[in-house]
């Protein structure tokens, strides 16, 4: 594939999905099934680098285009997932025109406790695979009573739950 | 870095609780490199990220909780990553277009070098058992960075006041959670069921200004 096709691939997938992994099943139809360009094993190897790297979630789609076309793959990558995010300024002048009203005050409120239950709902969808793994589950519980109690930094955390998973595998007790 | 103290006052005499905007024309530098920090230090696949975002920007004094708890609902309905859409609205409130765009390239540019790099040398590091370990034991703090981030927007959004807003609102939330985590339906009815039903239910007992 040429770079101009890989950036409007990667656009259209970019535009057509929200909250990054919606992109996966636009990209994997693409890509896999109807150009035949990479494989299912590129696309999870793909995914497990983006669950890791910091920043943005969605960035897979920057190692994806490192594997369609190497480094000139991977700009392209980067490039479309940052044009679409720029309409978020026609919602904030809409939103600011209006703000004042009650009705809109309201509907703000609306919006920021739907964003809580969806916040929780993303953490739960985490956690559910690891509910057959009790050690898992208590790195959960010490890392959120860290979290609630000290406010603490996210990159601490990280390192420890790391550090705790290598600690378990010396020690024998692997994490699913 | 030293936070900067906000120059202007967007939104004069707003509690913590409260939505809106504290801070204005807040450098193009600034913004870049505040993004940028983020971006580097908040590993872990976008989880890491919101958490970071929200400490690093309220901390700084920009923005309320609230505020983020909307620009994180806002976000979803806007294509694309919502995390980059985070940042170019914040961008864009503290800094106007060039703020937007530097708050971007401030976000995007050293996770982008950090995925390249990790592409290239990932199939060594994960075949490796102890790379493997490793990754397996961020998953979980990762489920408890998002579950503590969902407990502090919930303290920035609900208004305690309003006893009875508060309770609606509670409930709105379990059943945003319920309709995605069990129903799994999409995000966007649920925010827009959210805004329509806020609208009605969720209207500020007095008269308030928003951000």
């Amino acid at each position: 594939m040429t770079i101009p096709e890989i950036l409007l691939v990667f656009l259209k997938a970019s535009f057509l999905s929200s909250g990054g992994l919606q992109a996966l099943p636009i990209l994997q139809d693409e890509l896999i099934v109807q150009r035949n360009v990479l494989d299912y094993g590129a696309f999870a190897t793909a995914v497990a680098i983006g669950r890791i790297t910091p920043g943005p979630n969605g960035l897979f789609v920057i190692t994806i285009g490192y594997y369609l076309a190497g480094l000139a793959g991977a700009i392209a990558g980067i490039v479309a997932l940052s044009i679409p995010p720029f309409l978020a300024i026609g919602l904030v002048h809409a939103h600011r025109r209006i703000a004042h009203r009650r009705w809109v005050a309201g509907l703000t409120r609306g919006i920021g406790a739907s964003s809580v239950g969806l916040l929780a709902a993303l953490g739960y969808s985490f956690t559910a695979p690891l509910a057959a793994q009790p050690a898992s589950l208590v790195i959960l519980a010490v890392a959120l009573g860290i979290l609630l109690v000290t406010k603490s930094d996210a990159l601490p955390l990280l390192v420890g739950g790391a550090a705790a998973g290598v600690a378990l595998y010396l020690i024998g007790v692997p994490l699913a | 870095m030293e936070p900067p103290l906000a120059e202007t006052t967007a939104d004069a005499g707003l509690r913590p609780g409260e939505i809106g905007v504290l801070a204005r024309d807040v450098p193009v530098a600034t913004l870049f490199l505040t993004f940028a920090k983020i971006s580097a230090r908040s590993w872990g696949g976008g989880s890491g990220t919101i958490y970071t975002m929200n400490q690093e920007l309220v901390r700084r004094g920009w923005i309320t909780p609230g505020q983020f708890a909307l620009d994180f609902g806002l976000s979803r309905l806007v294509p694309g990553i919502n995390l980059i859409a985070i940042a170019v609205m914040t961008g864009y409130r503290l800094g106007g277009l060039l703020g937007a765009l530097a708050a971007t390239a401030g976000f995007m540019l050293p996770a982008s070098a950090i995925t390249v790099i990790l592409t290239i040398g990932f199939s060594q590091f994960t075949t490796h058992p102890i790379g493997n370990a490793a990754v397996k034991g961020v998953v979980p703090v990762t489920a408890a960075l998002t579950f503590a981030l969902a407990a502090d927007n919930a303290i920035g959004v609900l208004p305690r006041r309003e006893r009875r807003t508060m309770a609606l609102m509670l409930l709105y939330a379990l059943a945003a959670f319920a309709a995605s985590a069990i129903v799994h339906l999409s995000v966007v009815f649920v925010i827009v069921g959210g805004g329509l039903v806020g609208a009605f239910l969720f209207r500020p007992e007095k008269e308030e200004v928003g951000p």
